[in-house]
Order: structure tokens, then C-alpha cells, then sequence
């Protein structure tokens, strides 16, 4: 007897494609690129446009990470704050003279100890992470501010002052780099391992996700330490690249890097989402803001741009649906 | 006649929802409407409620023709609904639910909360009914919850009250005093549409019936003139020998036993064993800690004493996937909110629970997932168009029968079913059923939670009889009446 077998997916058709998240984003990113070439000679520079990927790997870093927060319908305000406290652990063990090797383990340290607290709290007591978050926010901001107070740090290993602006063989910073491999072993664990399709099932429906026997307060956790152990990645390369830390250092960061996230298409209530997206989002956002710097657009006119870009390319479906209803 | 519905239809895209259907509903009558899931009892109720308008027929109320264009023309024709999900505002109080959108006012414009709280008391004293005005909705239980949207109705004046199995989730108790407060309406000459999948309470509480099927009008006649195989005839259109067809299997050794397990303030003692190839009913009043003590055994809830055996084996269950390795999976009443991942594909769904094994060192073996997929497909006749489909754009009983395959999927020994056939309709139900008996003839062990009294006695093998958190007794079915279980259950 034949049997009926059944296709893994509707017959392919090309308008499905055109509705894609990744593709209209894909779409903004070359019009950007095709705008800003025309604009300013100096757009296309090869190393004008390396050098403009410093504006966001750190960035970019966590928002790696908080895709995944994201997606398992949590969310994580106290990032940039963490990077104040792990750099100001950064500056300290220099200070007091150890190994470079200790101060990069402190400093790691310090991250995942943040986050796992925030996690901690989240999970055990059942509080909702964006309230813990804000909590924390202010808390780990506090910390640095008062362990530094108006003091700053200026001496850092020499290793730690190359990763953050040095290039790999002359041409890849090594933010960048380390930017592109962790989106490629990201996007491996959230689309091909059972980890990613575990995180998938918790954003969707995180009752139901306990019910199949998944343990969703280990993944909350976990995913939150995560975001602290990579927040304080990017502190290292942040401090290396600027080669000072006060404790105003990374301000208002959490906001962009969920930004980043939401206009690749995350579903900010969790389940939905690609690193794909997120990875062309901030390459997006990176080359406007690159694009405006060079014809000389003040930071008010970037963040106007990146608010409309936001609203434009989320809300591109629903207003196809809204015109559509409407033509009929 | 109170309403009379001449040669309505209602044509969806590709669907003929209800065609040429009449319906008349008398003076004083409790009339019920029957037919299976998607025979158009729903779209009937909404054309009534000015949800939808009909594409052809007349509505006559009172032998006045009417056209009830919006929800609002309904409400003040005096027809009334109540839903089966009720549409209430959790955060706000009795009376402000009552009132809502009708608020009474002092001459100056304020809102006069005495006199609404004071009329409030009164409509709840003449249903009868315990709750204080000032309670909040979601304090109240799903009993008490119909009887503030009964009182909203009768604010509105209402004339005609249409009820969507309104004891659904209801306990045997508190399904009297829906039926006591419901001749109440009666006597008030009001007319009732009742709609129900219960045969049982339809010969109890209806003075006549429509059955529709397939969106056509099949038949209707007084209560008095039929009886339960009749209807089940008229809804499904062929014999049903048996509504409930059991297998007669072996029953063999004890694999399972709970001893005094207890918890506080929801059961305690509470001893009992399961054999294997047997099906264990476990039947007593919503509340009486059924529920609780299968969400315990699962590992979702911690229990403070006692001790859980399998195969002889100690079991110590922290977690839920504790108790899924070892063979025991619990299918929650909750299909929509603890069963299914409702956006994700339908083979995601039917893997959940195997991902380990669907796997090589965590990263995902499609083939291995698509196999399992097609295996439970076939098995279960899970209608799917494609394998990337949504598992919520399934049909009720296809989802259900994805989360069913879920279960399987991780090759069960004890299978504890949660109200398995709540608001599915006959057929589907005898589906289900049947499935039952032929998991346990290939070995498996059920315990199946039940406010069904016929299914109980149909399906299952022993039954526990449970009361305010305590084992009443563990009878044989074979050997009992239904009368000696709910008396068992009322605390008797």
C-alpha cells in the first residue's frame, strides 16, 4: 500500500519569501548601503567600513545573548550595567597587579556572578525579569559608582588594550571577529540543537514547556548567566578600546542592544525569532549610524532614524495587512 | 412562540455553516440544541447574539419579524448569552461586573454604588446564590462565575437566556444549583437555550430539542418523546451500538503504588495501586484533590509525606521529566494552555517530549524527528497538511491527538489522562475511547480523571472515589452503582 506521505512544507511560493522578516530587513540594509554610497565617497572605503564596525561589536556581543533571553521570553535591562561592574573589576585587578590571565577570569567572573544573581532571583522567587532587571540595573550601576566614585582607570594589561583595537592580520578588529564566530555557534545552537528548540518551546509557552519535562528555571538561568558572562566580554573589549573606565561607561547601552534584537525580528513576548535577523539588524544599525556620523548628522538624528527604521520594518507586515483590509 | 427562526443559513468561504435551519423555542421552555462539534449550534447562538447576520431566513421574536444586526440590537431585544469561556473583567467586583455598561447614576451624574450594591444583593438573594457584591471575579469559582453573568442577563431584562455548556467545568453540586436556579428562570417566564454534550442532564433539566448536523436541522420534538440513544442517533446519524466500546483485556501484576501520600491542605492518606493493562478512574467533585494529587505523582507540585513505588521501586519524582523517564506521563485537562505549544509546527509538538532521543550529542536528527513523526501520525490519524504546520491552526480533536502523540511518543507504561474527552463531541469521544483500550492491550496502565459518571463506569476497571482531598473508597466497577458513587463523592 502507498503511503500517504506528508511534505515537511506548503508548496514554495515566492510571495512567502517577500513577506520574510529576514528578507525586508535584508532589503533595508541594501537600500542603506545604496543610499549612503550615493550620499558620501567615503562610504565604501574598506577600511573606513571596518573601522565603523567598532561603533557596534560590543553591542552586538551581548545582543547575541539577549536574543536568546528574548526569545525565551524574558528580558535583561541590567546589561550595561554589568559591563560598569566587570570593567571597574577589570581596572581594579590591574591596578592591585595581577596576571593578565587572573584579571580576565575576575573579570569573566564578575559577569556571571551578575547575571547568575539576576537569574537567581528570577527563578526563585518567581519574580518577573523585567522588574528584577531594572532592580539590578540601578544596583550594579550603584555598585560601580560607589566603588569608584570620581576616580577612573587608565592602566590595563597590554593584552586586554589589544583585543580592543588591534586587528587580526592587520584588517579584522578583533571585537568584530569575535562578533561574527559567536553568531555562527549562536545560530547553530538556536536553530540546530534541542537547546535552541527548547528555548523556542519556553518562549512560546513556558506552562506547557514544564509539562513536557523541560526544566524552565535551569534554562532562565542559565540563559541569564550567559548574558552576563558575554556582557562582561564586551566590557573587556569596551575598556581595552577606550582604555578608561568610569562608571558612566556603557549608559543607556541595554536599550540599543534590545533594540538590535527587537528590529531583527525577535518577538519581543518570546518564541519567535532568528539570529539571522538579529545579525542583519545590527549591521543595519551600524552602517546608518556610520552613514549620518560621516555627513555629520548629530546623535539626536540617529536616534530619530533608528526609532522610525524600528516602527517602519516591525510594523512592515501589519501595514500591508491594514492597507490591504482596507483596498477591499 | 417567544422566537422562531424560519429557513436560516450561513454560508462561510467553502463552508456551509447552517443551511435552511428552523428552530423554534416556546414559552416557558428549557429548549436544548444538540449536535456535535461543528454542526453550527455556535454559528446559530451568534447569529442570535447580532454576532453574525443571516445570509438567508427571517428571525421572528414574539411573531415580529426582527433583524439583529450588532450584538447591542440583541442584548436589547432581550436575548442574552452565556458563554462557555466567560467574558468578564477578573479585576473588578461583582456588581461592577453586573453593572457594567449600564451603570445606575445620582441625579448629579455620579455613580450611585449603594443603590447598584443593594440591587446587586438582591438578584444574587433570589438566585439563591452565596457571593458578596464586592468580591472580585477572579475569587470566584467557574459555578459562581455563570450565576453573576445569569444576573447580569436578568439586569438586561432578558427574555431569552442562551447557555453554552454551562456545566462544563462544574462539580455534580454545583450543576444542581445551576439546574435549581435555572427552573427559577423558567418560572420567571424566561425561555433557556441550553446547550450541552451531557446526555444525561439534557433528559434531566429540557423540556424539548434540536438536534442540528452538519449545519442542516435534523430533527425536534419534546424531551418526553425520546431518549438518549434517539439523540445520539440523531446527532451522529448512524446506530452507536455502545458509546463507550471497552475492550475486554487481561488485567495482570501491580506496577504502581501510592502510599499516604500527603500534602497539606489539598489530600492526605491517600493509598492506592494500578495493575497493569488496567484503566483506574479516579472520580470526584472539581476540588476534591483529584487534580492535585496526578500534578504531584507528575512532579510539577512537591507532596510533604508518603511514598511512590513502580515495579516494586521506590520512586523519588523532583521534576516532571523525573517521572517521564520512568515511564509515567500526565495529560493535563488544560490541552491549549499546558499541552500544546500552539506556535510551533506539529511535528515540533509531537517530538517535545523526545528531543533527547530525536537528537545526536543535542544537535537535532531531522530524519529520526520525522519518522517518530510520520509513526504517531499514522497511528493516531492525526489530520496534518504539512509538517511545518502550526500545531493551535489544527482542529480541537487533532490537537488533542497531537498531544496525545506527544505522550507516545516517549512510550509510556502509565498514562494518567486528565478529563480527556471534556467539550469534545460523540464521535470524537468514542475515538478516544476505543484508542484507550487498545493502548491498554499492548501493555499500558491508565488513570483517567473523570466528571462523567458514564464514562467512569464505561471505561474503567476500579474506580477511586474521592472527597475534600480524601480516598472515599476504591470500588470495582462491575461490582457498583452509579448511585453508590456519587454518593461516595457528595461526602456521604
Amino acid at each position: 500500500m502507498m503511503k500517504n506521505l506528508i511534505p515537511d512544507n506548503p508548496p514554495f511560493k515566492l510571495i512567502n519569501i517577500l513577506y520574510k522578516k529576514e528578507f525586508i530587513l535584508f532589503m533595508v540594509f541594501l537600500s542603506i548601503i545604496i543610499i549612503n554610497s550615493n550620499i558620501s565617497p567615503y562610504f565604501l572605503d574598506l577600511y573606513n567600513l571596518i573601522d565603523s564596525t567598532f561603533l557596534f561589536s560590543e553591542k552586538a556581543i551581548i545582543a547575541l545573548s539577549m536574543t536568546f533571553v528574548i526569545i525565551a521570553r524574558q528580558i535583561d535591562l541590567s546589561v550595561a550595567s554589568i559591563i560598569a561592574v566587570s570593567s571597574c573589576v577589570l581596572g581594579y585587578t590591574t591596578s592591585v597587579g595581577f596576571d593578565t590571565y587572573l584579571v580576565i577570569s575576575f573579570t569573566l567572573l564578575s559577569g556571571i556572578l551578575c547575571g547568575a544573581f539576576n537569574g537567581l532571583i528570577i527563578t526563585r522567587f518567581a519574580i518577573p525579569s523585567i522588574i528584577v532587571t531594572i532592580g539590578t540595573m540601578s544596583l550594579f550601576r550603584g555598585l560601580a559608582y560607589s566603588f569608584l566614585e570620581d576616580q577612573y582607570y587608565n592602566k590595563f594589561p597590554k593584552f586586554v588594550v589589544s583585543l580592543g583595537s588591534d586587528y587580526l592580520f592587520g584588517y579584522i578588529p578583533y571585537a568584530f571577529l569575535t562578533f561574527i564566530i559567536m553568531s555562527l555557534i549562536f545560530a547553530f545552537i538556536l536553530h540546530r540543537t534541542i537547546i535552541g528548540k527548547r528555548i523556542y518551546s519556553i518562549g512560546n509557552n513556558p506552562d506547557s514547556a514544564q509539562y513536557t519535562g523541560i526544566d524552565v528555571d535551569r534554562y532562565t538561568f542559565i540563559l541569564f548567566t550567559l548574558n552576563g558572562l558575554f556582557s562582561a566580554v564586551a566590557a573587556i573589549f569596551l575598556s581595552g578600546r577606550l582604555s578608561s573606565v568610569r562608571p558612566n561607561i556603557a549608559f543607556g547601552w541595554e536599550l540599543e542592544i534590545i533594540t538590535m534584537v527587537v528590529l531583527g525580528g525577535v518577538y519581543i513576548y518570546g518564541g519567535s525569532g532568528s539570529i539571522l535577523g538579529v545579525v542583519i539588524s545590527i549591521f543595519i544599525l551600524g552602517m546608518l549610524s556610520f552613514g549620518l556620523g560621516l555627513l555629520n548628522v548629530p546623535g539626536v538624528g540617529i536616534i530619530i532614524f533608528t526609532g522610525l527604521l524600528l516602527i517602519l520594518s516591525i510594523g512592515f507586515p501589519s501595514f500591508v495587512k491594514y492597507f490591504r483590509s482596507k483596498n477591499e | 412562540m417567544k422566537l422562531e427562526l424560519k429557513k436560516i443559513s450561513k454560508f462561510f468561504p467553502g463552508i456551509k455553516a447552517l443551511q435552511k435551519v428552523d428552530f423554534k423555542l416556546k414559552d416557558n421552555s428549557i429548549h436544548a440544541l444538540l449536535g456535535e462539534n461543528g454542526a453550527g449550534k455556535s454559528t446559530l447562538v451568534k447569529i442570535l447574539c447580532g454576532v453574525y447576520q443571516p445570509d438567508e431566513g427571517k428571525i421572528f421574536l414574539n411573531n415580529i419579524e426582527h433583524n439583529i444586526t450588532n450584538p447591542l440590537e440583541s442584548l436589547s431585544l432581550g436575548i442574552s448569552a452565556i458563554h462557555q469561556e466567560s467574558v468578564m473583567f477578573d479585576e473588578l467586583s461583582v456588581t461592577e461586573n453586573i453593572f457594567i455598561g449600564n451603570h445606575i447614576t445620582k441625579p448629579n451624574n455620579l455613580v450611585d454604588w449603594q443603590q447598584m450594591e443593594r440591587k446587586t444583593k438582591e438578584l444574587l438573594g433570589n438566585l439563591e446564590a452565596d457571593i458578596r457584591p464586592n468580591e472580585k471575579i477572579k475569587d470566584l469559582s467557574i459555578a459562581q462565575r455563570h450565576i453573576v453573568q445569569i444576573s447580569r442577563s436578568l439586569i438586561h431584562d432578558a427574555d431569552i437566556v442562551i447557555m453554552d455548556e454551562p456545566t462544563a467545568s462544574l462539580s455534580q453540586k454545583e450543576i444542581d444549583e445551576l439546574y435549581s436556579i435555572i427552573r427559577n428562570l423558567k418560572k420567571q417566564n424566561k425561555s433557556i437555550i441550553f446547550i450541552s454534550h451531557k446526555l444525561d442532564e439534557i433528559m434531566e433539566v429540557c423540556d424539548e430539542f434540536t438536534v442540528l448536523r452538519d449545519g442542516e436541522f435534523i430533527n425536534t420534538d419534546l424531551i418526553t418523546n425520546t431518549n438518549k440513544d434517539k439523540l445520539v442517533t440523531y446527532m451522529v446519524g448512524r446506530e452507536i451500538d455502545q458509546i463507550f466500546p471497552k475492550k475486554q483485556v487481561k488485567i495482570e501484576q501491580e506496577i504502581f503504588n501510592v502510599k499516604n501520600l500527603y500534602k497539606k491542605t489539598q489530600f492526605k492518606n491517600i493509598n492506592f495501586n494500578l495493575r497493569k493493562k488496567e484503566i483506574l478512574g479516579f472520580y470526584g467533585l472539581v476540588g476534591s484533590g483529584r487534580t492535585e494529587i496526578m500534578k504531584t505523582i507528575f512532579g510539577i507540585n512537591k507532596y510533604d509525606e508518603g511514598e511512590v513505588f513502580f515495579k516494586g521501586k521506590k520512586l523519588k519524582i523532583r521534576k516532571p521529566n523525573d517521572a517521564i523517564q520512568n515511564g509515567i506521563v500526565y495529560l493535563s485537562e488544560e490541552r491549549q494552555n499546558l499541552g500544546m505549544t500552539g506556535l510551533m509546527s506539529v511535528k515540533d509538538n509531537i517530538n517535545m517530549a523526545v528531543m533527547d532521543k530525536n537528537s545526536d550529542y543535542l544537535i537535532i536528527n531531522q530524519l529520526k524527528e520525522i519518522r517518530n513523526a510520520e509513526e504517531l501520525q499514522d497511528k493516531l490519524n492525526i489530520k496534518v497538511s504539512y509538517w511545518s504546520q502550526l500545531a493551535q491552526s489544527l482542529s480541537g480533536g487533532n490537537q488533542q491527538k497531537t498531544v496525545i502523540a506527544k505522550w507516545l511518543s516517549t512510550k509510556p507504561e502509565i498514562l494518567i489522562l486528565d478529563e480527556p474527552t471534556k467539550g469534545i463531541d460523540v464521535k470524537s469521544k468514542s475515538a478516544v475511547h476505543e484508542f484507550m483500550g487498545e493502548l491498554v492491550d499492548t501493555g499500558m496502565s491508565i488513570i483517567m480523571i473523570s466528571s462523567e459518571l458514564t464514562e467512569i463506569l464505561g471505561m474503567c476497571d476500579r474506580v477511586v472515589v474521592m472527597y475534600k482531598g480524601l480516598v472515599k473508597n476504591i470500588l470495582d466497577v462491575s461490582n457498583t452503582t452509579s448511585e453508590e458513587i456519587v454518593k461516595l463523592a457528595s461526602g456521604e
